[in-house]
């Protein structure tokens, strides 16, 4: 696959490395001479000098053929305006802009970019889940990252213990989809109730995630 | 009018300190608290101390209950963003933004951003400054400005009619004076051009 690759810093010249062991065709673009140097010295790919959210930039490292353009600049402004040149002008098929403001994130999505990582919020996640005082345990996160599949361990003295389902306040994003009590998967339904000890397998917006812990109670034992 | 202006540079800050002046409420947000030194004394609206892109400072300066918006910080693609979340997110209704680069702000004007560009404008006084040394006024439509340039007819020209006129894009030729009192609106005619002649043109420098 051809990917170009603008900002040329840790993020990217490590995410070209990663894609030249996959097979793939990366080129650089950077606005420092300097990086622009190093990779063309260190790696065996085109390389282009330049502001990757100027319209000529783009055209020099001919991005009209290029698969995905993947855009981990330090400025979320300079990603987005990179993005959005490269779909309307060149008709870039995917767009993919790292957003360093996490607040950022929807903005970018709605004003366009295909796909947005959220390194802030990954990294945040991850310790969360290594160090894991929550109870929720994120498994898959679908839809870009907008929606996550979370395991949830009910501990025992469950404060919601023996109430029904209906009877809870759920955010709008939001599902159980099982619940494993014992060797038993249950598929809830209003009238199902939550005990103490039971495994919940939720879907919910990552929004969402931090309510989780107040609307089931997990921490008041 | 309730108005945002984001950057507090020379622009900025001298749009805030005009708008104020005339009476209008003006928000100014800028990332550089020094920059607000660049206020008028008498600038009597609100500043808002923080990243421009960032939804929170934008809504503390009040984007929600704004009805016009100017994005004029030195970087083109803050401007551009942030023109973009007030149209699209806080549905602004006057979005305006100053892009610095010509062909970036061709790109997002055929998008639907009014955009300004400082560089063609310049370009363009320059230009006719140094090579016609002729008068040239210009007026604003909406985010757009129109010149109309006099010249005096090369002699090239002279006894062709007005369809032989080699124009610019962006420009038409909009009438001819003819002997100090007559003005010929070209428009659907054709007429010879004479000796004497001064041609008008009209452009779309932005």
């Amino acid at each position: 696959m051809k990917v170009t690759i603008v900002g040329g810093g840790k993020v990217g010249y490590y995410l070209v490395k990663t894609l030249l062991e996959h097979h793939h065709e990366p080129t650089v673009i950077d606005i420092n001479k300097k990086t622009c140097s190093y990779i063309a010295n260190e790696l065996d790919i085109n390389v282009i000098f330049g502001d990757g959210t100027q319209i000529e930039t783009l055209d020099s490292a001919n991005i009209g053929q290029t698969d995905a353009i993947v855009c981990v600049t330090g400025k979320d402004e300079d990603n987005l305006i990179a993005c959005q040149l490269a779909k309307k002008i060149f008709n870039v098929k995917k767009t993919v802009a790292k957003v360093n403001n996490p607040k950022n994130a929807m903005v970018m999505k709605e004003l366009g970019v295909d796909n947005v990582i959220n390194s802030t919020d990954n990294i945040a996640s991850l310790i969360e889940r290594e160090v894991d005082t929550s109870k929720i345990k994120q498994l898959i996160a679908l839809n870009h990252g907008a929606v996550v599949i979370s395991e949830i361990q009910l501990p025992e003295n469950y404060a919601l213990d023996e109430v029904m389902l209906k009877n809870i306040k759920m955010p709008d994003i939001f599902n159980i989809v099982s619940i494993t009590r014992g060797e038993e998967l249950i598929i809830p339904r209003g009238q199902s109730v939550l005990k103490s000890n039971d495994k919940l397998l939720v879907i919910s917006g990552t929004n969402s995630l931090h309510q989780l812990n107040s609307i089931l109670k997990l921490d008041k034992e | 009018m309730n108005i945002l202006v984001v950057g507090c540079g020379k622009v900025g800050s001298r749009l805030a300190s005009v708008l104020s002046r005339q009476g209008h409420d003006v928000s100014v947000v800028s990332k550089n608290e020094e920059d607000f030194d660049n206020l008028s004394k008498d600038f009597n609206g609100f500043t808002t101390h923080g990243v421009p892109i960032d939804q929170d400072i934008l809504k503390k300066a009040g984007i929600e209950s704004c009805e016009a918006i100017a994005a004029v910080t030195q970087d083109d693609n803050v401007n551009i963003m942030v023109s973009q979340m007030a149209r699209e997110i806080f549905k602004v209704p006057k979005v305006l933004a100053r892009i610095y680069d010509p062909r970036r702000g061709d790109v997002f004007s055929h998008f639907g951003l009014h955009t300004v560009c400082p560089t063609n404008l310049t370009v363009s006084s320059v230009c006719s400054a140094l090579t016609q040394g002729c008068s040239n006024k210009s007026f604003n439509i909406g985010a757009h400005t129109v010149s109309f340039i006099t010249m005096d007819i090369p002699k090239q020209y002279i006894d062709l009619p007005v369809s032989e006129i080699e124009l610019e894009e962006n420009e038409i030729l909009y009438a001819i004076k003819r002997n100090s009192t007559d003005l010929i609106l070209v428009g659907q005619q054709n007429p010879i051009l004479q000796k004497g002649d001064i041609l008008i043109f009209s452009k779309l420098v932005d």
